[in-house]
């Protein structure tokens, strides 16, 4: 009876290290799903050289990806990527920002506080871009809860890789109330309720202006809530 | 639109990644936090338990608790718990094993964190199954909070009260008669963000006191890392936990180790 028991006990555990690793695969990992490209790498790192004081060495990775670059990216195939100049120009015609000039300023005189902003304000806004993108596809037959989430993923991976580990930094508090807040507006979107995203949208743009200290873009792009 | 919508598509599926922000990996190993898994999602946490006790007599204890956790709303857990012993050496009495304890819960965070607020949740558990014989059966509530004190400094606190009750066979009459206990649990997890979201350190105070009078109280200094890849799934949202626990009074365990693996599904 006790070597049943024994038995079960080991079958018992085996299973649950089987579903424990071999069902990983379902699904993915919490915060950052999906694309994080090598400009949002090399600004990430540019952040983190900024946090350890690496002041030089944060503008040299940003002159790396300030005009368009490629990336190697292992077996023979290199990437084409979008610069951190184009960016900021595409990001100032939706939004009627300046960031753009003060990007090429900042680098100019080595300014690394506006540098970082930049580069926060570039994240945030980058964030909207694909929320504006995910609201003007609600109610379009094209449009597939799929696709729509990975759009979602796609916005919400700036606020998590970018802003969301500075910010809990100084204020962990209000990071997980965002980061819930950003649960919330993927549960709303999953449940088919586009104005309910939409608002859970206006409060988490006024928590991270006001949380980050970055700026209120000027205009919104069309199909967005907050022209 | 359409133009967008697959150009982003497209973009996504160039480059991948994966990074781990989940709170709820990091939960230590013996105090509950009031944190609950995303909806839709499960955390599942295997732990082995190693303990021996010398009082008069010699015990050793490996347990073996198994648990998920399935969230199914926004703040709303349900759990899924089992505790295995797999071998119990007590001087003088005959070795043991066995299902030890199944049960199944629900948590609901019915209070969200704020400046001055904990997070703060209920969770209710019902074992069907008690000790291994299985005739007791027990429900045990629980409030459990959470609170950020520093950006790098959290408490989980917790105190729950069990009420047990099992039918024993009375030798002297041969009657079956109902007996019922009650314990009072309470836990403290003071837990410092060595490196956030990848190393913890930190202590846990568990306690048990007994209607009866029993008390046992251990301290378990603990680190909690997490293991990041971008590259092998299995490895992904996973952590490591160690926790060395001491007695400090003469009805605990003198000293253990317990070693658990948690994922987030």
């Amino acid at each position: 009876m006790k070597k049943e028991t024994v038995r079960f006990s080991i079958l018992l555990v085996w299973a649950s290290l089987v579903f424990l690793f071999g069902y990983g695969i379902i699904a993915r990992a919490h915060e950052i799903v999906g694309e994080v490209t090598p400009l949002m790498i090399h600004m990430k790192q540019a952040l983190d050289q900024i946090e350890h004081g690496k002041h030089q060495e944060a503008v040299q990775v940003i002159r790396m990806v300030y005009e368009d670059f490629s990336h190697d990216m292992g077996m023979g195939m290199v990437m084409q990527g979008v610069g951190l100049k184009n960016t900021a120009r595409q990001v100032d015609q939706r939004f009627g920002t300046q960031l753009g000039a003060s990007l090429g300023d900042a680098l100019t005189k080595s300014n690394v506080p506006v540098l970082e902003n930049v580069i926060q304000e570039l994240a945030f806004l980058l964030m909207l871009e694909k929320f504006t993108v995910l609201q003007a596809s609600f109610g379009k037959a094209s449009a597939s809860p799929q696709t729509q989430q990975t759009i979602f993923w796609l916005g919400r991976n700036y606020f998590s890789y970018f802003l969301e580990p500075t910010l809990a930094e100084k204020n962990q508090v209000e990071a997980q109330r965002l980061d819930r807040m950003l649960d919330r507006m993927l549960y709303r979107l999953e449940d088919g309720q586009p104005e309910e995203f939409a608002a859970l949208q206006k409060e988490l743009v006024s928590g991270i202006v006001d949380a980050v200290h970055l700026d209120r873009p000027p205009a919104m792009p069309a199909g967005s809530h907050q022209k | 639109m359409k133009r967008i919508i697959m150009a982003l598509c497209l973009v996504s599926s160039v480059v991948f990644t994966d990074q781990l922000f989940a709170a709820h990996i990091l939960e230590p190993l013996g105090t509950e936090i009031a944190a609950t898994p995303p909806r839709g999602r499960m955390f599942g946490q295997v732990i082995y338990e190693y303990s021996r006790e010398e009082n008069g007599t010699t015990k050793t204890t490996h347990l073996l608790p198994i648990e998920f956790e399935i969230g199914l709303g926004e703040r709303t857990q349900l759990n899924l718990e089992g505790e295995i012993l797999l071998r119990e050496e007590r001087t003088g009495s005959p070795r043991e094993s066995g299902i030890e304890e199944i049960g199944v819960g629900v948590k609901h965070r019915f209070l969200d964190e704020t400046e001055l607020l904990p997070d703060a949740a209920f969770e209710v558990d019902y074992s069907p199954s008690i000790g291994l014989k299985g005739n007791e059966h027990g429900i045990k509530g629980e409030l459990i909070f959470s609170k950020n004190l520093h950006p790098r400094f959290v408490v989980h606190l917790n105190g729950a009260y069990e009420h047990v009750t099992g039918r024993e066979l009375d030798v002297t009459s041969g009657t079956d008669e109902a007996v019922n206990h009650t314990t009072w649990f309470y836990n403290v997890a003071p837990m410092f963000r060595a490196i956030p979201d990848r190393l913890m350190v930190l202590a846990e105070l568990n306690g048990s006191t007994e209607v009866s009078g029993n008390t046992q109280l251990t301290i378990a200094p603990e680190v909690i890392t997490v293991i990041q890849t971008e590259t092998f799934f299995a490895l992904q949202n996973l952590a490591i936990k160690v926790a060395l626990p001491f007695g400090l009074n003469g009805n605990s365990p003198d000293i253990g180790v317990k070693i658990g693996l948690s994922k987030l599904f």
